[in-house]
């Protein structure tokens, strides 16, 4: 029940106000460099015991981030070859690289990962990279602010849930719905450090 | 605003709206044959205050006809003479909908337009409220989209251009402030002249089917839709777009933190039920001592008038009729602090942050966050609880935390616990209360299991996601408004019911039975002991159902059925059946402990401990009370409350029996 006024007095916006990231995507990272790390683990990812498979997913992510990473899903997620079968799935394949030109945002490319994710990712410069969802919980991440190249920010965690800002949106999402978050916590800005190199990568 | 012309406009579902949704809610509704305008928009927006805003206080919320799905209805009696009928549709973000709320919403938007749509959409979240416009103006419907939340919007430096948006979006916008108790007159004039108008062209979707013909994927024609958004947003708004964080983020630092989150949210459901049993009690009491006291010696008097005040006909209306009335009143009291808590809790913006910090807890059982505070309700009474799954959005998760409710152990029961805990357990008594505090969770537990394996596997199972509010000074008005609304459908559905079954209850123990008599006294209606009544009857034919779980005598079977209508009378009816007095202390049984004691005894071969645990067992698992069943029929309908009503009797059944059984082989 709303108020239709009021709220909170507070004069300022959050990180990515015009949140669909459509006028503030951050410079990409590396992006072929990810890629490739993703596809070098393929082969190794299932061959590995559960324990292990956790570290070498992550190496598909940034690793500078990783200790701070919410959650990695176990061996049953992890598909053998090919893209994910849901969300923007291998159907959609066209229209993600598309998307991914459009946003400017080759990060994107991650798409391709042969690991299929099971919720929301957000890489280290706080950009909603993929959501592994059907489509209809896709299009609901969407309509709440969480599409693919919205930059979000980590506000905090608790009780199993995490809670973001996109725009001057606050949404809070279960952590089986935040498959990679590679963000620090909240309080502080989105960190906008310096590219990783190769060895921090793949050195996890 | 002409009929002739909105006729033009209005489809064979029209009627869907205009009759259909009567029966739905109390209040003040718009003459038959009224234009009816529906009111929609992203939770959170404001839209309730537009409502409310538009309909006043006298405005009605209920279930939409055939579902558990909540509406609202109202009449808006416009500058020009014309009532419009205003339909308070629930919060979606689009017409794609997650749960049965928004397949309602969007069944009656797509499949039965309404005359008008009026579309609210947050000026601090344009873009996340547009995508819902975006949808809706690929048909041609006539619209108007209230703009709220401006004030907020402009101390964040967002500004919205009314004029650009309308031109742009290509339907009229007008701005409102939800804290005013009267909608702008532009508004009014706005949508009489729309009524009055052919509906404008649709959006033209930018995206067409591909060569070969296949069809527009959901996610293509979602990302349509979001460059629309951001066309839109290019026009119309001014942001500053800078980082920051409002004060909601600080205050969540605190109430969202991981350790001191659950202690806070404890701490709020500790008031919530503590405001609901220990303040409520002192004015149901005082409620209750008005019932018995002046009114009823109002009524002997008025009767003593005619000479009748020793009559059936004034017992009837005093301990039939009265009493069932008085039963309805003693809970106006506690149903106005629990809607008014609800209210209160809701529009502050924390019950969002409460169903955060509860749901990993209630998912474990299959209930999203938000059905915590009915279940700690609950255990106060679960009348309340049941009004309070209104906080739950969801109407499937509302469905199924009504059906678990009556598990939940309330006061009332405690009372008989206390009494047969101390008969028959003495100093132990204390350990088999607590035991059946356990099994009632345990029961929550375990039929939110079953029934999710089995009737209700198509509850949702989706972890959380929801937006998080800003937090405001709660709005009077609007909670005031609210609690009414609630109090109002609740009394509507509840008093029936309730005093058609005490006046019942009244007919079968003052009617002489037909079968043999337990006693020498001669018996005529109005004059007969209760063993001889009908009731009594019925209370011996039932009681061999009882024999597996030991208690299959007359007198246990007649309290249950009086436990029935309400679990406070459950000692007073054992009082009444052995002609001893009720005890003042339910901890000091005295000669009715005696009696009870003899008759488990009897009924259970030697086995009182078994049977008696089982009594128990059964006292929790069936239904609470029938002001509960009336509060379970508002909020679930009839079909789903009688389904509730016969698996807590066979679960109970079950469950005694199985006590009786095992124990009594120990």
């Amino acid at each position: 029940m709303g108020s239709g006024a009021g709220g909170d007095d507070s004069s300022a916006v959050g990180v990515g106000e015009g949140e669909l990231g459509l006028a503030a995507a951050p410079e990409p990272d590396d992006p072929m460099a990810i890629a490739n790390a993703a596809n070098r683990s393929t082969p190794k990812v299932a061959a590995l015991p559960r324990h292990a498979l956790t570290a070498a997913i992550s190496t598909h992510f940034d690793s500078r981030c990783w200790n701070s990473c919410l959650r990695v899903q176990p061996a049953s997620t992890v598909s053998q070859a090919g893209g994910d079968q849901r969300g923007f799935g291998t159907h959609s394949h066209r229209h993600r690289a598309a998307r991914a030109v459009k946003l400017g945002m080759p990060n994107l490319q991650l798409y391709d990962s042969p690991v299929q994710l099971s919720g929301l990712a957000i890489g280290s410069q706080g950009e909603v990279v993929d959501i592994g969802l059907d489509q209809r919980l896709v299009i609901r991440f969407m309509e709440l602010g969480l599409a693919p190249g919205a930059t979000v920010r980590l506000l905090g965690r608790c009780a199993g849930s995490v809670r973001v800002a996109v725009g001057a949106t606050r949404v809070a999402i279960a952590n089986e719905y935040a498959d990679r978050i590679c963000l620090n916590d909240s309080s502080r800005e989105p960190q906008r450090s310096a590219p990783p190199t190769d060895t921090d990568r793949t050195n996890s | 605003m002409t009929k002739a012309a909105t006729d033009a406009g209005r489809s064979g579902g029209r009627s869907l709206f205009a009759a259909d949704c009567h029966g739905a809610a109390t209040g003040r509704q718009a003459p038959a044959g009224s234009a009816t305008v529906a009111l929609v928009g992203c939770p959170n927006v404001g839209k309730s205050a537009v409502f409310r805003m538009l309909t006043g206080v006298r405005a009605g919320v209920g279930n939409y006809p055939g579902t558990t799905v909540e509406v609202g209805r109202g009449a808006w009696k416009l500058e020009a003479g014309d009532s419009v009928s205003v339909l308070d549709l629930p919060g979606t973000y689009s017409l794609d909908p997650i749960s049965p709320d928004e397949e309602l919403v969007r069944d009656l938007l797509v499949d039965s337009h309404p005359d008008l749509i009026i579309a609210v959409v947050d000026a601090v979240n344009l873009s996340r409220s547009l995508y819902l416009v975006a949808q809706l103006r690929e048909d041609a419907r006539r619209m108007v989209v209230v703009l709220t939340m401006t004030d907020v919007a402009a101390r964040r430096g967002i500004e919205v251009d009314p004029q650009a948006l309308a031109g742009v979006i290509g339907v009229p916008v007008v701005p409102v402030d939800g804290r005013r108790s009267t909608p702008p007159p532009a508004l009014g004039d706005l949508v009489d002249s729309t009524l009055g108008k052919t509906p404008p062209a649709p959006r033209l979707v930018a995206v067409t089917p591909g060569p070969t013909g296949e069809a527009v994927d959901q996610l293509t024609a979602a990302a349509e839709r979001f460059d629309w958004i951001a066309a839109v947003e290019q026009v119309a708004v001014t942001s500053p777009g800078l980082p920051t964080t409002t004060r909601s983020d600080r205050v969540d630092r605190i109430v969202c933190n991981r350790w001191l989150g659950p202690i806070i949210f404890l701490t709020a459901m500790f008031a919530v039920f503590m405001v609901t049993t220990k303040v409520a009690a002192p004015l149901q009491q005082a409620l209750g001592a008005l019932v018995d006291g002046p009114i009823t010696s109002g009524v002997a008097t008025a009767f003593g008038w005619f000479g009748a005040a020793d009559s059936a006909a004034a017992h009837f209306v005093i301990d039939g009729v009265i009493a069932g009335v008085g039963a309805v009143l003693t809970f106006i009291p506690l149903m106005i602090l629990m809607f008014g808590l609800l209210a209160l809790l809701e529009d502050s913006g924390y019950l969002a942050r409460a169903a955060v910090v509860a749901d990993r807890l209630m998912r474990a059982i299959g209930l999203p966050g938000r059905a915590f505070i009915p279940v700690i309700v609950g255990f106060g009474c679960n009348v309340p609880a049941v009004a309070a799954t209104r906080v739950i959005p969801n109407a499937r998760h509302r469905l199924l935390t009504v059906l678990l409710l009556p598990f939940v152990s309330c006061n009332a029961r405690l009372t008989v616990y206390v009494l047969v805990g101390t008969t028959f357990f003495g100093g132990n008594a204390g350990y088999v209360v607590f035991a059946m505090y356990v099994i009632s969770v345990l029961l929550v537990v375990g039929i939110g299991r079953l029934l999710r394996s089995t009737v209700l596997r198509d509850v949702p199972r989706e972890p959380l996601m929801i937006d998080l509010p800003p937090y405001h000074v709660p709005m009077p008005r609007l909670v005031a408004a609210v609690t009414w609304q609630r109090l109002q459908a609740f009394l509507k559905t509840a008093t029936g019911i309730i005093v058609i079954t005490s006046a019942l209850v009244w007919v079968l123990s003052a009617t002489p039975g037909l079968g043999q008599r337990q006693s020498d006294t001669p018996a005529g209606f109005d004059n007969v002991a209760v063993a001889d009544s009908v009731y009594g009857q019925v209370s011996r034919t039932i009681a061999p159902v009882f024999d597996p779980a030991g208690f299959g005598n007359w007198q246990a079977a007649s309290a249950l059925i009086t436990g029935f209508v309400a679990k406070e009378a459950v000692i007073a009816a054992w009082a009444q059946t052995y002609a001893t007095e009720e005890p003042e202390d339910v901890g000091q049984p005295g000669a009715l402990g005696d009696q009870l004691r003899s008759d488990f005894a009897q009924s259970s071969d030697g086995h009182t401990i078994a049977a008696v645990l089982a009594f128990m067992v059964f006292l929790l698992a069936y239904t609470p009370c029938l002001t509960t069943v009336a509060a379970q029929r508002r909020e679930v309908g009839m079909k789903w409350t009688l389904f509730g009503i016969g698996m807590q009797l066979i679960v109970a059944w079950v469950l005694a029996v199985a006590v009786f059984q095992v124990v009594s082989r120990l």
